[in-house]
């Protein structure tokens, strides 16, 4: 028999399943804390890809002046001025990204909160299915008779 | 008022009802017209130009998610630069490749925002943009917009850089096209001048449009459009670049009423789907329909007016 509020409850669920769940359960599948660090240092790597292009980009363009002035160059200040600016650029990108991902799961807690009351609501139903099967009686708080 | 606020609900409604039918029309349409757009700006591999491929390339994305329109117009811009030559394909994937890992890894559909931009510039709506996305979408357009800013001067500067290519005889020094792209697009005052102001006028629009003050969403849009026009005008005049004046005053007038329009309809986009669902249990396969539940207003409502008496 197809139970109404079965009906609604699994649709509720799938309805998140399709829609925000694709990204919120995966998510609550990690701590907080292990989220965020997790998704920073994906966001350190992207950061240094994107530096490197930009930097490639640069040199690139400006390659004519860079090949006449090339034994001019003091290397040791160029190197350490490279590596300030991609620390800069790795420390902002890194700031920005615990930011972001902590708002991100903290904003996806009470959909997941709620997605996850349906899901225990369902299963106790389906548990008194099976007590009525076997020729069990539920009474409506919860407790079993047999 | 009432009628038309009715109007509105209806529509949302009707809209909400059809969406699993609006949506992928609404995507084709979005891709089809950026599609268009980047044939018509780069358009210079013809297999790639082709109506046809273009409209199939459109269809497919109008039943996938959002992103890919971004991903295919990537790629396309890519191949149609590779004709060009391969130094310029270069340059098109690292520069789409330093907006994608600084910037669209966060806000996946920010790339759509950076596709758009070429648009309104062939549609000569421009300067509408900043008041129109300012209040829409926030400062976390400030970024695509101007990458598609550099985008519209990109697609200018290969276009001059084929033309010098085409007119260079054999005794003439060899053109290396990846510099010449680059130095068109650092000299370009104007490109600079655009994506500052654009950037300023998001900010501030959105500052006031969130402002608790009352109207403060039609004083966000009077000021962006009167920023906008003040900051292009000094602007221009200031590095002494050549800017049409009635452009930039037509086009920011346009804007403000383009945003009051959507300022209407905002509603409009953030409803409620209906869903198509399939699931199983042990004993049934489902197929659900979940309408959402909107309340609409009727358009003829009996309003029975009661005055209290006055007793002396």
């Amino acid at each position: 028999m197809v139970r109404e509020e079965n009906v609604k409850l699994m649709s509720r669920i799938a309805i998140y399943e399709k829609r925000k769940g694709k990204t919120e359960i995966p998510m609550h599948c990690y701590y907080k804390a292990d989220y965020v660090r997790l998704n920073a240092l994906k966001t350190v790597v992207y950061a240094s890809i994107a530096f490197v292009l930009l930097a490639a980009i640069i040199v690139v363009y400006r390659l004519d002046d860079i090949l006449s002035n090339i034994l001019k160059y003091d290397y040791k200040k160029m190197v350490a001025g490279i590596l300030l600016i991609y620390g800069i650029w790795i420390f902002v990108y890194w700031l920005i990204a615990r930011v972001i991902y902590a708002k991100k799961y903290e904003n996806s807690r009470s959909d997941i909160i709620i997605y996850n009351h349906n899901l225990k609501k369902l299963q106790e139903e389906a548990e008194k299915e099976v007590v009525k099967a076997k020729g069990g009686v539920v009474i409506d708080d919860g407790f079993i008779d047999f | 008022m009432t009628a038309l606020l009715t109007f509105r609900d209806n529509v949302k409604a009707f809209i909400s009802r059809y969406d699993y039918i609006f949506t992928p029309i609404g995507k084709g349409i979005l891709a089809l017209c950026i599609f268009f757009s980047i044939s018509t700006q780069f358009g210079y591999l013809a297999v790639l130009s082709k109506g046809i491929l273009l409209a199939l390339l459109a269809l497919v994305c109008a039943f996938l998610p959002l992103e890919i329109i971004t991903g295919i117009s990537a790629i396309l811009i890519v191949l149609q630069s590779f004709k060009v030559s391969i130094d310029v394909a270069l340059l098109s994937f690292a520069l789409i490749m330093v907006f994608y890992c600084g910037y669209m890894r966060f806000i996946p559909k920010s790339g759509v925002i950076a596709l758009l931009v070429p648009i309104f510039y062939v549609c000569h709506l421009a300067y509408a943009l900043p008041v129109i996305i300012g209040v829409l979408v926030g400062p976390a357009a400030i970024v695509p917009m101007g990458f598609g800013v550099i985008l519209y001067y990109y697609e200018g500067a290969v276009a001059d850089l084929v033309k010098v290519l085409a007119a260079a005889t054999e005794d003439d020094e060899a053109v290396q096209g990846f510099q010449y792209v680059l130095a068109e697009l650092v000299g370009n005052k104007e490109m600079i001048l655009t994506i500052v102001v654009f950037a300023v006028v998001i900010l501030i629009a959105y500052l006031i449009h969130r402002s608790s003050f009352e109207h403060a969403w039609m004083v966000s849009f009077l000021v962006a459009g009167v920023l906008n026009i003040v900051l292009f005008l000094v602007g221009s005049i200031t590095l002494t670049i050549e800017m049409s004046i009635g452009a930039i005053l037509l086009e920011s007038i346009v804007g403000v009423l383009i945003a009051i329009l959507f300022q209407f309809w905002k509603g409009i986009v953030d409803y409620q789907r209906t869903e198509v669902l399939q699931f199983e249990d042990d004993d049934y396969y489902y197929y659900v329909k979940a309408i959402p539940k909107l309340s609409v207003s009727e358009s003829n409502k009996n309003v029975k007016h009661i005055n209290s008496k006055t007793h002396n």
